[in-house]
């Protein structure tokens, strides 16, 4: 074959391949979910969550859907292929990193500590209660189960401390509802209850928005910092995909904004988060560590 | 006096609305008696942009690019925009800051000085033979040889200062984060700012078209007589200023109790002294020099420059005279001033028989 | 320059100036009034910067009290409190710096601190008031080589480079220099 004919049917390749390959961009955008779990309500969820979503759309050319998902559903709705990125707790990412391979992709910035936070045993000032072994025989409120640092961290620290939160209490509950972390601040602050395992992070965003004040309580006990919420993606995530939402989330900064129905938002602001920045998974082993001696998940052992 | 010369009632056209802008930007917020006032906008620019902590004298005031892209805008429409210098630039940027001694010593450059004698503060009056009296010796030395060279035509310089003002000018609206404002003082009495720039427009381009200048005035006068345009523009600005203050009720003659201003003759004398005499051996007051700076004359700039650097000095160091009186720093500064300017006739003379 | 009449008058002028310069000056130094001038600007500095001083003490009282009976966590609360108000004042970072770095939260205090210090070095200087030069001093001194190894290990670690960053700032103004 002479020259001239390499040369002329390459360039004919190349004339069809152009509009076709236009085509496939301008027509088929990957879709893919985002599950993001409920703080207090579906509703809030999509409404911080929506523009992050639509930044990661516009960001990487893949047009993505926010799902909202309560904490106790996340696990199972994730294993049923429901959602490829996760927005979870720190526990629900080490849970789904052992049963599913959930790649880390960043760390949520939020508060004084940056990607972690701590949880905090607090009584009010001035009930007698001055220390950890004063729990002994009081009644405590817990967070949700599935909260590393609202519980976790602090049945972590009792264990660790001698209390055996099913024995030595007088009982213990967990609120229902929304605004969990809030409701048992405030059940210690009106006497429902004399000690609460709170959030670090809770007590801090509660303490500048006014609406308790650092002399209301005394920490008892803090438990060792853990990390906080956290971006995963699936394992079987095409790596190229994977890098370009990891690279979205790391380059967000406080002045990045996106247009929602021809509103500049900004994004983190909205989402009521400080930044990402990149965890390594080792950095998860001190909430492993912790699920182990709790007995929780997923090292339960029954 | 050829009373057809279009050109003679232009500068009395120009005298005229000096007086009464300068009467009425008063008026609409700037500090009593200081309508315009190159000296005192110069150290509150100059406080603005950080160079001194007094913070009852710092706002970028909006008249100063105006006199400077006013006279531009002039310039170039009347095909006049010429870039110049290279006339000993150093001595020029120590007359700018010998300039803004003597005006902080009177407290006002020589149209403030016109503006506070015709609302009838009488303490001007010993500015006023002061500036008379400066401006004579300056002729007496230009007479004797006394020259700081001729400018040359330069390519680009000229374009330096407008740039500079113009940039001022951004950064009054822009409002970097640098930039200081007074909440309390003088410098927080200003006129609306789109009176302040507009004035300071109309009357640079004004002050460009007619050369009109105070010192310049005195000048002519001295030399001329009643034909120099000038001294007639320099009247007509005395009388409207006068017939303004009278208008809005801003007249109040005596000595006392008059809005910045004190009562050291003496010193009132001397600083305007000095005044009159730099202004004569570098061609024009301190307003002078800003319209010059404007239509490329960067010799001019330069003069710009030390006037800056100068009322940065005055208000860093406490040289500045208040209503309580002239300070001893400030004494002294004056009269450096004029030691100075004394030695630099000495070192500028050209002699006939060198 | 003594050539005519012109030159000599001018001559007789300038040392005329001279006399009446010297004379001035010592006049104003004899007098009260240029002793008093001098003295009040220097006593106003100085009332600004006690006032100053005496300010953020009070302001940051409930923290300072908690961080030195070893309560960070109540420390960061009334930090919290205060921060409200003035959300980027550099004391307040600077002891923000201070707690997160007692409570092991060394790479948001290293963020803190060099924030800072960026805004006020007074607070590292060896003679600054409310100076945690000692606290930062150690700091740097036990982390980084730490996060110099880290980053050694792996160059893709961006929270340790970020850290390592923020030291190589804090140590650079230890060692002092000009500004």
């Amino acid at each position: 074959m002479s020259l001239l004919r390499y040369l002329l049917i390459a360039g004919l390749l190349v004339v069809i391949s152009l509009p076709l390959s236009g085509c496939e961009q301008a027509g088929e955008r990957q879709k893919m979910k985002i599950g993001y779990m409920n703080c207090n309500s579906e509703a809030e969820t999509r409404a911080r969550f929506l523009p992050l979503t639509a930044y990661l759309s516009h960001y990487t050319g893949i047009d993505f859907e926010a799902v909202p998902v309560d904490t106790h559903e996340f696990a199972e709705r994730y294993a049923q292929g429901e959602f490829a990125l996760t927005h979870s707790n720190s526990l629900l990412y080490v849970q789904l990193k052992f049963d599913h391979e959930l790649q880390l992709l960043a760390a949520e910035k939020r508060g004084n500590f940056g990607s972690r936070s701590a949880g905090t045993i607090i009584a009010r000032k001035g009930s007698g209660i001055e220390k950890l072994t004063d729990l002994k025989g009081k009644r405590m409120v817990f967070g949700p189960m599935m909260a590393p640092t609202g519980y976790l961290a602090q049945y972590d620290l009792m264990l660790r401390s001698g209390i055996d939160p099913e024995r030595d209490l007088a009982y213990y509950a967990i609120p229902s509802g929304s605004f969990k972390h809030e409701k048992l601040v405030y059940g210690v602050y009106f006497g429902a209850f004399d000690v609460a395992a709170a959030p670090l992070l809770d007590l801090e965003v509660m303490t500048r928005e006014g609406k308790i004040t650092a002399d209301d309580f005394v920490i008892l006990g803090q438990s060792p910092l853990v990390p906080y919420c956290t971006f995963g993606a699936a394992a079987k995530l095409v790596p190229a995909v994977v890098e370009k939402v990891r690279r979205a989330l790391l380059e967000l900064t406080p002045e990045t904004t996106v247009d929602i129905a021809g509103e500049r938002v900004k994004v983190l602001k909205s989402a009521w988060i400080d930044g990402f920045e990149a965890l390594r998974d080792a950095d998860y082993d001190v909430v492993r560590d912790m699920a182990r001696r709790v007995n929780m998940p997923p090292y339960q052992e029954y | 006096m050829n009373w057809r010369d279009r050109h003679l009632w232009l500068v009395i056209l120009a005298g005229g609305v000096f007086g009464v802008l300068g009467v009425m930007l008063s008026v609409w917020g700037n500090p009593a008696n200081s309508g315009i006032c190159v000296s005192c906008f110069l150290e509150n620019s100059v406080g603005a942009l950080g160079f001194h902590d007094n913070d009852r004298m710092q706002y970028l005031r909006p008249e100063l690019p105006g006199f400077v892209l006013g006279a531009t805008v002039s310039a170039l429409i009347g095909r006049e925009f010429v870039a110049r210098g290279g006339g000993a630039p150093l001595p020029r940027i120590v007359a700018g800051i010998l300039l803004m001694i003597g005006c902080a010593i009177f407290i006002g450059c020589p149209i403030k000085l016109f503006l506070r004698l015709s609302a009838g503060d009488l303490t001007a009056l010993a500015g006023v033979a002061g500036l008379i009296c400066g401006v004579w010796i300056g002729l007496q030395g230009l007479g004797h040889g006394v020259s700081f060279g001729q400018p040359l035509k330069e390519r680009g310089t000229g374009w330096i200062t407008p740039l500079f003002f113009l940039a001022l000018l951004a950064a009054f609206f822009v409002r970097p984060g640098f930039l200081l404002f007074s909440e309390r003082g003088s410098a927080s009495l200003h006129a609306p700012w789109f009176l302040s720039l507009g004035a300071g427009l109309v009357l640079g381009g004004l002050a460009q078209r007619t050369r009109f200048c105070i010192t310049g005035g005195i000048r002519d006068g001295l030399i001329l007589g009643r034909r120099a345009p000038l001294l007639w523009g320099g009247i007509a600005f005395i009388i409207s200023a006068f017939l303004f203050s009278i208008l809005v009720g801003r007249f109040n003659v005596g000595w006392l109790g008059q809005p910045g201003a004190h009562l050291e003759t003496v010193w009132n004398f001397t600083g305007m002294l000095l005044v009159g005499i730099v202004s004569a051996l570098i061609g024009g007051c301190p307003l002078r020099q800003l319209i010059k700076s404007g239509e490329g004359d960067t010799d001019a700039g330069l003069v710009v420059i030390g006037m800056l650097i100068g009322a940065a000095l005055v208000q860093a160091w406490g040289i500045t005279a208040t209503a309580a009186g002239v300070p001893s720093d400030g004494k002294i500064a004056v009269l450096t001033g004029l030691a100075l300017t004394v030695l630099s006739m000495l070192l500028f003379r050209e002699r006939e028989t060198e | 320059m003594f050539v005519d009449r012109y030159d000599r008058l001018l001559w007789a002028v300038f040392i005329l100036l001279l006399i009446a310069i010297a004379t001035t000056t010592a006049y104003s130094l004899q007098g009260s009034a240029y002793v008093t001038q001098h003295n009040d600007r220097n006593l106003a500095r100085k009332m600004i910067e006690r006032a100053r001083l005496d300010y953020l003490a009070d302001l940051y009282a409930p923290v300072t009290a908690a961080l030195e009976s070893g309560d960070y966590s109540h420390a960061l609360l009334a930090l919290g409190e205060v921060q409200r108000s003035f959300p980027d004042e550099a004391y307040g970072q600077v002891l923000k710096g201070v707690i997160l770095s007692k409570m092991g939260a060394i790479d948001a205090a290293l963020e803190s601190l060099a924030a800072g210090i960026k805004r006020d070095g007074n607070y590292i200087d060896r003679n600054g008031s409310l100076s945690y030069r000692e606290t930062v001093a150690a700091l740097v001194v036990n982390q980084l080589p730490l996060y110099a190894a880290r980053v050694a290990n792996d160059a893709g670690d961006t929270i340790a480079l970020t850290s390592k960053r923020h030291l190589h700032y804090l140590q650079s103004r230890l060692a002092g220099g000009c500004e």
